[in-house]
């Protein structure tokens, strides 16, 4: 399992304990790898296994040297060492020293390692910080520095940040193609019977006209026309298309000083062409 | 946990736009029927009084429009086919671009000097690379198609 944890630089850092491995990327994209030493390494397993829990001095002494006898110096060796990797020496906001109790993780510098994180260092809440007392004997670390403030995830993580541009590029196409800028013809129906007259013109006014004309003058025809009719009348030219119930079309067209209207409309739908 | 849940929240909110933005790409219940051929019958009176009869043809599908015009006036036939890409589409709006044009004649039928307007009208459509606008008409049935042509003022009802 790796770990994934924040520094303070805005830096973010990625631990294999298997491998030893810490990777650090820098605010700015630069990635520093580096296999730390097995003191080093052990210790940060330790303490990131359980983040915000306490660990004794003794605790990390046998899963760190595994029951090898060592000097307490070795420890705070290690501590050290870790913390400058860490750029957690000056107030050692990360690696915790609790004292009389042992070290512990600061948990709220851990992050989830599946999943994308945040490019700076926000401050977070501060919970679960260990209670500082006194400094345990024999340790001479600067006592731990709370962390300060407030630290919220309102940052969009780059996954998140690339998302949402994609889904703004969707929305983009969506739009585009839904509504792209292109004229609108106005249609103006009314139906006689069996017969549905389409009025079609380039303003709801123009269509209507259209519309009661053709239908006043079938009205005269006494007629019993069946279908769809479609009617519109550009530059002095009448275009009749129309569909017939048996859902054949015809298509006439013609000036408008030239046939009678009502007739025409009956040969569109009715007549052999 | 709270980071945890605004990040949930983020994704979900961007699940929930690209749905809706897809589902309204891909409903887009559309007044014509793609890669069916379409056909109609027109007469044209002309200013001289004859008459010009044309069968018309009509697919559009895969991005593509084609249509076949057989027209016949006096006993003479010409016929023209023209390809065009569809550039945009939507439910009631097709717009192309002519991309070729086959005719078996270059001369018109009916004679030019006496309807001059459609003359020009035809060295519009019949011209490369000109983009036309479809606006497609609601029918009652799904077997037609009606549609004006905003730039030639042209209205057709089709059928399949």
């Amino acid at each position: 399992m790796r770990y994934a944890f924040k520094l303070k630089n805005g830096a973010m850092a990625l631990f294999d304990p298997d491998t030893a491995l810490l990777t650090i990327t820098s605010p700015h994209g630069e990635v520093q790898s580096s296999t730390i030493g097995r003191a080093e390494s052990r210790l940060l397993d330790l303490l990131l296994m359980e983040p915000g829990q306490t660990k004794s001095r003794e605790e990390i002494i046998d899963y760190t040297w595994n029951d090898r006898v060592v000097a307490s110096g070795s420890l705070n060796q290690a501590v050290f060492s870790l913390r400058n990797l860490l750029n957690d020496s000056r107030d050692h906001e990360i690696l915790m020293t609790v004292p009389r109790r042992g070290y512990c993780f600061n948990r709220l510098y851990v992050v989830d390692a599946q999943t994308d994180l945040p490019t700076s260092v926000d401050t977070a809440e501060q919970a679960d910080v260990p209670a500082i007392e006194e400094l345990a004997p024999g340790a001479n670390e600067v006592p731990p520095v709370p962390a300060q403030g407030t630290r919220t995830s309102t940052h969009l993580s780059k996954a998140q940040l690339i998302g949402y541009v994609l889904t703004l590029g969707v929305c983009a196409y969506t739009g585009f193609n839904a509504g792209f800028d292109t004229p609108k013809i106005e249609v103006s129906s009314v139906k006689q019977n069996e017969l549905v007259i389409h009025g079609v013109g380039h303003s709801v006014a123009e269509a209507q006209e259209l519309r009661d004309l053709s239908a006043t003058q079938v009205q005269k025809l006494s007629a019993n026309l069946k279908g769809e009719v479609w009617l519109n009348l550009f530059k002095s030219n009448y275009s009749i298309s129309c569909i017939r119930p048996d859902l054949t079309t015809a298509n006439l067209q013609l000036n408008s000083e030239q046939k009678d209207l009502a007739l025409m409309i009956r040969q569109c739908l009715e007549a052999t062409l | 946990m709270k980071a945890m849940t605004s990040s949930t929240a983020h994704w979900i909110v961007l699940a929930l736009i690209n749905a809706a933005c897809i589902f309204s790409l891909l409903y887009s219940p559309s007044y014509y029927m793609e890669n069916i051929s379409y056909q109609t019958i027109t007469r044209q009176w002309l200013e001289d009084s004859n008459q010009l009869n044309t069968e018309e043809y009509l697919t559009i599908g895969h991005g593509r429009l084609t249509q076949t015009t057989l027209e016949s006036l006096n006993g003479k036939i010409r016929n023209a086919t023209i390809s065009a890409q569809v550039i945009r589409e939507s439910n009631h709006h097709v717009q192309i671009k002519i991309g070729s044009v086959k005719l078996s004649q270059d001369n018109e039928l009916f004679a030019i000097e006496k309807t001059p307007d459609l003359f020009f009208r035809r060295q519009f459509i019949l011209q490369e690379g000109t983009i036309l606008n479809y606006e497609l008409l609601p029918t009652a049935n799904k077997s037609s198609v009606c549609f004006y042509v905003h730039d030639v003022g042209r209205l057709r009802c089709m059928n399949h």
